[in-house]
């Protein structure tokens, strides 16, 4: 037997890789997206967290607040450039005209790249957003991503930082070199020529104008951002409470994990143990064999020409099981009780299966017998199988009415003036199917209307549907089997709903059918339908029963009784 | 046990002593031996006199004062699939069909079953249904 054990701790995380990440379906970022500004720290940082990650953690930083870039870090550092040009204006001279002209495109190039910094920054930030929502969502790894996006957000704010301090610390450069120029004589800036003031203030009005429209377009962002911000915020506590949920499962799985290893471990110990040594645990069978016990004493009550089939019968079961015993090895055999191993072998179920099957010749028994043991379920009748089930339908032998007294009670009420009267009737009636194997003793539901007519040809008649219906089981009696049943079932027919009660695997099933015309008058021996008058499959076993022999002969012949003179 | 006993322990009443040496026919309608019969059909030799005497013995009273005449004349006839060639009653009910419920009550305390009888051409002819059971 193949041991089944869970692998311990199947159910840890698995750490937060770049394999992890990258299955999220963002756009990947290669180099070249990276935009002109930022240092090849940050690209090496990208490419050891995966471009997601890195996504993640822009965004992270973007929306978790303290540490992280803040929307003012762009004015801040373009208010610092725009001010140190507004201040170098008003004091550039002629003299140092040709200065200010390399210190003002200095300054348009710091822009440039300030800019294209917080430009990059930003997009990389942007794609990031909706890689947050997915790392939250995935609650793997949740602390390694959220301490990455940290550590890469201050990373970020360093390098920008670093950036801008160095664009700065090179504009203030050529500027702290004008302004050298220039202190000296102030007032030489009001004798600018005009064309230079007007050049100066073209530059100080596009350094503005740039930087309206960054501010602008990081405003548009920050609006973005800001809800996705409080979202943040808000799955904050629902990630902590997730987080703890799993680290409490992870506490409790661990011991789970061991003890069911154990059961399993032990299971299969005791099982290959047991099966090994054939020594597999039987239920309590002392009161079957005492029931068998009690029948088999009754038994000797019946007549002995009976009794010797019957017991050539049970041989005959018995020496076919045991046919098949070599290949058990198992304790039993030999012991009326010998079943019970044979039940736990599948092969035991095909061996049923054919065994029951080779007793009929008709197809719907054998339909059946395949129903029961394949745990079927419900069977539907088609109006041609009902047919094959050779039944006489009759409303007079109606159960739980006296079909008769309604008849005639009926009848009772026509008149010379009001010849007819009609009732609706819904009743059921018992019958026997003649097709062995089939439905056996089961109910016709009857549903129509009775019609008394005082002057026709039919005193009564009956116009409705009918359909079948039956429990295809095998619940016997053994009290029938010993002399006091209810008379349900003959001995034969309890010894053989007994037999397949205890010998063939499997589950009873309702049987109903299509509901299908039928009519029947006062003149009629038995009901007209489609299948009036099909004649019956008897079953193989039943064949050789000596008084079927006589009832079937009596049937077909027209001859004798079917008694034993 | 012979036929005339047979009958005797079906219907449970002892039988018309003139009946005991009459040739007696018995049929058992068991479409199913797994299950009881449910019908019995038999013909007994007699004449008037003793068709009289087994109405009497029986208890049955004429059907045409009965409910039991709302199964006639259908119920003198055999199913279609089974052929008895000594069951030939008349089918147009004789004046002297007679018949009484018969067998276990059902659940409104009616027998299901019942006995219609008839004497026609030199025979007693007797449908005993058991009723459901």
């Amino acid at each position: 037997m193949n041991k089944t054990k869970l692998p311990k701790g199947h159910a840890q995380r698995s750490p937060l890789t770049n394999e992890n990440v990258s299955n999220s379906p963002q756009k990947p970022v290669d180099d070249s997206q990276i935009a002109v500004g930022v240092t090849p720290s940050i690209v090496s940082l990208q490419r050891y967290i995966g471009n997601s990650g890195m996504n993640a953690l822009l965004a992270q930083g973007v929306t978790a607040g303290g540490g992280a870039i803040q929307r003012d870090w762009f004015d801040d550092a373009t208010s610092a450039v725009s001010d140190t040009a507004s201040g170098v204006a008003g004091a550039v001279s002629d003299a140092a005209g040709s200065a200010y002209d390399a210190a003002s495109g200095a300054a348009s190039s710091a822009y440039n790249a300030v800019s294209g910094a917080a430009s990059s920054a930003y997009d990389a930030a942007s794609g990031a957003v909706g890689a947050v929502t997915g790392a939250v969502s995935d609650a793997l790894g949740i602390d390694g991503i959220i301490a990455q996006i940290e550590g890469v957000i201050r990373g970020i704010q360093r390098e920008v930082e670093s950036q801008i301090d160095g664009i700065l610390s090179g504009i203030r450069e050529e500027f702290s070199g004008l302004e050298e120029l220039t202190t000296g004589d102030l007032s030489a800036i009001m004798e600018l020529p005009p064309q230079i003031q007007e050049k100066a203030q073209t530059f100080i009005d596009k350094l503005m104008g740039g930087r309206g429209e960054n501010v602008d377009e990081l405003q548009a962002l920050w609006d973005e951002w800001k809800p996705l911000t409080e979202r943040l915020g808000e799955a904050m506590p629902q990630i902590d409470a997730l987080k703890s949920r799993l680290e409490a499962l992870e506490t409790n799985l661990d011991p789970q994990i061991d003890s069911t290893n154990q059961l399993v471990e032990g299971f299969a110990s005791n099982a290959e143990s047991q099966i090994g040594t054939a020594n597999v645990t039987l239920p309590d069978i002392t009161p079957l064999k005492d029931m068998i016990s009690r029948a088999v004493a009754a038994l000797s009550v019946i007549p002995k020409a009976l009794f010797a089939q019957v017991k050539a019968f049970i041989a005959g079961v018995k020496k076919f099981f045991l046919m098949w015993g070599k290949y058990c090895s198992l304790k039993n055999i030999g012991y009326p009780w010998f079943w019970l191993d044979l039940a736990t072998m599948g092969i035991y179920r095909e061996l049923a299966r054919a065994a029951f099957k080779a007793g009929y010749s008709h197809y719907l028994p054998k339909a059946f017998i395949d129903n029961y043991v394949d745990l079927g379920g419900a069977y539907m009748m088609n109006e041609k199988d009902m047919g094959q089930c050779a039944v006489v339908a009759d409303v007079t032998e109606a159960e739980g009415i006296n079909f008769r007294q309604e008849a005639l009670a009926l009848f009772k009420t026509t008149t010379p003036a009001a010849p007819k009267a009609e009732k609706k009737m819904k009743f059921a009636a018992l019958s026997v199917a003649t097709t062995h194997g089939t439905l056996g003793s089961f109910h016709i539901n009857f549903e129509g209307t009775l019609t008394a007519n005082l002057f026709g040809d039919k005193d009564w008649e009956f116009n409705g549907t009918m359909n079948f219906h039956d429990l295809w089981d095998f619940d016997y009696s053994l009290l029938t089997l010993i002399g006091f049943g209810d008379g349900h079932r003959s001995f034969y027919g309890e010894l053989l709903t007994a037999s397949a009660a205890e010998f063939l695997p499997g589950t009873g099933f309702d049987i109903n059918s299509a509901n299908i015309p039928v009519t029947q008058s006062n003149k009629d021996r038995e009901a007209e339908w489609s299948g009036k008058g099909i004649p019956g499959v008897p079953s193989r076993l039943a064949r050789a029963l000596p008084h079927e022999q006589k009832g079937e002969k009596g049937g077909e012949t027209g001859g004798e009784s079917n008694f034993e003179k | 046990m012979n036929d005339f006993q047979r009958l005797e322990r079906l219907i449970g009443v002892k039988l018309p002593a003139a009946l005991e040496k009459a040739s007696v026919k018995l049929y058992a309608d068991q479409p199913d031996p797994a299950y009881p019969p449910h019908t019995f059909y038999a013909r007994v030799d007699a004449d008037e006199q003793a068709y009289a005497d087994l109405v009497q013995a029986l208890g049955l009273t004429p059907v045409a004062d009965s409910d039991l005449r709302m199964l006639l004349p259908g119920k003198w006839q055999t199913p279609q699939v089974l052929h008895l060639d000594w069951w030939t009653p008349a089918l147009d009910t004789p004046p002297n069909a007679a018949g009484k419920p018969f067998g276990e009550k059902d659940a409104n305390g009616d027998q299901a079953g019942w006995i219609l009888a008839q004497f026609h051409d030199g025979y007693a002819y007797l449908r005993i249904y058991l009723g459901s059971g």
